[in-house]
């Protein structure tokens, strides 16, 4: 353990020497804490305030409790007005003492007196506690501009920044899972690394075959309705169908045991995997996404951020497995076996760790190409639902006024500097984990 | 090095094959029922009454297949399409084998043969024919923005690594990383607010390919590229500026390579000129793993061309696929589809032959 703590540390050393990359380090730091701080930054209620004699703290009240309710005593009519704290307009309220966010307004919210691309340096308005529409004060600029429909730039970007770095992490996560998985199996077993007798060969078949019946044909209707009632219980569905496939197989390859005099073969694991991982990795990717996409009627996040990651998977899987093909023959790992250690305990706490390095560079990379998958497909309007606000979707409603430069210029950025961070964090990683470099 | 390449092409066959699951299984699973939308689609589905349609319906399903089995076989239970079976029979597996009496070998034929697509819900016209006249287009934008990439990135590779560590390779480090980064769609959106807008610069049409009341199709062929040429900058820019700092990264890395190497000295002990060591020497080792990029070049070229064509309104391939992504036209989609997996694929082979006959080692190592 201390050694692989050493190892961290050196590491981190390493990268620490590369100050773009630490730069870019922190600057993703940053952008988690505005992703996480998204409903604290911008909002179109007040961090901190008080009304007729009562103190609130609607944004943050509002947090995990969206349609709040509370009521104050009209000193005027001695009756209690009931106040709804996310639809109630707080500046048209005679407020006592106020604190408003840095950005005084939510994502998806119309400014309805700045519609139609008000520019940055433009004439803004609001309505006051008088009900009189006046030139807004600084604090009620829009800095960035709005949009068509009165949507704040600003507050789209932090809105934004959270789904930005969601997508990348998600998609990449997906991706490492099933890489890992697909890609340790290769390189550990090769092709002359799992020997069976050729009787569980050969009834690994059938059993391949009973079990697609049993995991897929009898369960059809039951995966049907789950994917129809939603992505997660899908994936949960599909996962137990998997499951059952895997089960079934197994079964049936352990009868082969029976067959004392059978002669052992090799399974040619290695082959198998490598040629599905080249087919895969051959394909058209951001069409095959494009095109996928246009099939589910509800457009879902999580359904772009699957298919993304499904989509690199083939790519982590060849990174491992190229290390586990050199690193099984290491005699730390030659001598594992003889000292009676099972597969899956040498796969993944003895050699796993050490071949993870290549495939967190590759993340690195992979997260930005992902930012920049899933901000084009929110360009086009394809993936996500319209209601969603991305840095993508933003550029797009430019789309019907090119002279709306800051619905260009601004989420443009945002995207340019997150893909950035992430390609200098990734070239900094792959220089503090490359052992070539190291003295 | 015949092995490898045999390898290689035979591994071309499953991914093309996959590709065609794909795409069938998209115009399998397509929301709504293909013979429905091209009947509503044809007469507004008002004027024949119910029974008529639903002959007409069945009529039309046996004329285009749909009443076939989907594969040449399938897997059921027992109990599968029989009235009153036993519960256990849900249990019991059955084989079905169909032949090629069945929807996916009628539609693979289809388009090997006649390169048949069938017809677009939308125009009542057969794919092929859009996709024929929407690929020039694309294929030479493509092709030109391909040779462009090249033509700027090679000798921006060269110098850099001839002048490393100078201010020349620095700044353009630099520079190439950042084009490296924005995305395409950003990009061809900030060409069009600054460069094709009254409101800023005007030197550029802001989209199209002619300018409708002046074009004539009796021109002859260079005229019609001189009119269509500024039309074309600003698309050309957008699709070629990535690969351009992509594609010089790598012939600078594979340059500077070279230029450590034992002959170089020797050449320059023996008083060659620094640039003749540069194109001489240099150059031709270094052009070696240029050529696989090109693999990487051409499949982001198919999809850049989506997002180029769509936001500057060319009519070639790519936007036809997003109008047809935006109506629902699900022939034309896997129409689109189809045809671009393929040369995508076809690209990923030519480059990897082209490899292997560069590099031999390649086909040795692969073995």
């Amino acid at each position: 353990m201390t050694r692989g703590k050493r190892h961290t540390a050196q590491t981190w050393q390493q990268f620490r020497k590369n100050k773009p990359a630490l730069v870019s380090f922190y600057l993703l730091v940053l952008f988690v804490v505005i992703a996480l701080c998204s409903d604290l930054i911008a909002n179109r209620q007040p961090l901190y305030t008080k009304y007729r004699g009562k103190v609130f703290y609607p944004a943050f009240q509002t947090l995990f409790h969206k349609t709040l309710t509370d009521s104050t005593l009209n000193p005027a009519t001695q009756k209690y007005e009931k106040l709804q704290f996310d639809i109630t307009d707080w500046r048209e309220l005679e407020l006592e003492k106020v604190v408003w966010p840095p950005i005084p307004y939510s994502a998806a919210q119309h400014d309805t007196y700045n519609m139609d691309y008000a520019a940055p340096s433009g004439n803004h308005v609001y309505k006051n506690s008088k009900g009189e529409i006046t030139s807004a004060p600084y604090i009620f600029r829009h800095h960035l501009g709005t949009n068509r429909i009165g949507q704040d730039v600003a507050a789209g970007l932090v809105h934004g920044t959270g789904i930005a770095i969601q997508v990348g992490l998600v998609a990449m996560g997906i991706a490492a899972f099933f890489g890992i998985l697909i890609g340790a199996t290769a390189g550990y077993f090769g092709d002359d690394g799992l020997r069976v007798n050729r009787a569980s060969y050969v009834l690994a078949f059938p059993g391949l075959f009973f079990g697609y019946f049993y995991g897929f044909v009898v369960r059809k209707n039951i995966l049907l309705e789950a994917f129809d009632s939603g992505l997660f219980l899908g994936v949960v569905q599909l996962v137990l169908s998997l499951a059952i496939l895997s089960i079934i197989t197994i079964g049936f390859a352990y009868l082969g045991r029976f067959f004392k005099k059978s002669r052992k073969v090799s399974v040619p694991v290695d082959i198998f995997i490598s040629r599905i991982i080249e087919i895969f990795d051959s394909m058209p990717a951001l069409l095959l996404i494009i095109t996928i996409s246009s099939l589910f009627v509800e457009k879902s996040l999580t359904m772009v951020m699957g298919i993304i990651g499904f989509l690199a998977a083939p790519r982590i899987a060849r990174l491992i497995r190229a290390e586990f093909l050199r690193i099984r023959n290491l005699e730390y790992v030659q001598s594992a076996r003889p000292l009676g250690m099972g597969h899956i305990r040498i796969i993944f706490r003895h050699i796993l760790p050490n071949a993870l390095a290549p495939v967190f560079v590759y993340m690195a990379f992979g997260i930005a190409s992902a930012i920049i998958a899933e901000s084009s497909l929110s360009f086009l309007g394809i993936g996500v639902p319209p209601e969603t606000v991305t840095w993508g979707s933003l550029i797009s409603s430019a789309r019907d006024d090119y002279n709306a430069w800051w619905m260009v210029v601004f989420p443009g950025l945002a995207i340019f500097i997150t893909v950035t961070m992430y390609n200098l964090i990734g070239e900094g990683l792959r220089d503090a984990l490359d052992p070539r470099l190291k003295v | 090095m015949t092995i490898y390449l045999i390898r290689r092409i035979l591994l071309f066959v499953p991914t093309l094959i996959i590709i065609s699951w794909v795409a069938f299984g998209i115009s399998v699973s397509a929301p709504g029922d293909p013979v429905e939308n091209m009947l509503n689609a044809s007469d507004g589905g008002s004027t024949i009454n119910i029974a008529n349609k639903q002959a007409l319906i069945a009529k039309k399903r046996h004329e285009l297949g749909l009443d076939l089995p989907l594969f040449y076989f399938n897997i059921t239970s027992v109990a599968d399409g029989k009235q009153g079976a036993a519960s256990w029979e849900n249990y019991v597996p059955a084989i079905h084998f169909y032949g090629t009496q069945n929807q996916y070998h009628r539609w693979l034929s289809h388009i090997v043969l006649h390169g048949d697509f069938g017809t677009s819900y939308n125009t009542q016209l057969p794919v092929m024919d859009a996709i024929r006249a929407k690929l020039p287009l694309s294929f030479s934008l493509t092709l030109l923005s391909v040779i462009l990439a090249f033509g700027i990135s090679i000798p921006l590779g060269m110098y850099a690594a001839r002048y490393r560590e100078r201010f020349f390779d620095k700044a353009s480090a630099v520079v190439l990383f950042m084009l490296y980064s924005i995305p395409n769609f950003f990009m061809g959106t900030l060409l069009l607010v600054f460069f094709a807008n009254p409101q800023f610069l005007k030197w550029f049409p802001e989209s199209g390919m002619q300018d409708a009341l002046n074009f004539d199709d009796t021109w002859p062929l260079w005229i019609k590229i001189q009119h269509w040429a500024p039309y074309l900058v600003l698309p050309l820019v957008a699709y070629t500026y990535s690969s351009v700092a992509f594609i010089s990264r790598q012939m600078k890395a594979g340059a500077v390579e070279v230029f450590g190497q034992e002959f170089i000295k020797a050449a320059r002990a023996k008083g060659l000129s620094e640039n003749a060591i540069l194109w001489k020497h240099v150059f031709r080792n270094a052009l070696m793993p240029i050529i696989t990029v090109f693999a990487q070049v051409f499949p982001a070229a198919i999809a850049g061309s989506v997002i180029v064509e769509t936001i500057f309104a060319l009519p070639g391939m790519g936007r036809e696929i997003y109008q047809a992504l935006l109506n629902h036209d699900y022939p034309v989609i896997v129409g689109v589809f189809t045809i671009f997996g393929f040369f995508t694929l076809l690209g990923y082979l030519v480059s990897d032959i082209l490899y292997a006959i560069a590099d031999p080692r390649i086909s040795y190592s692969k073995s």
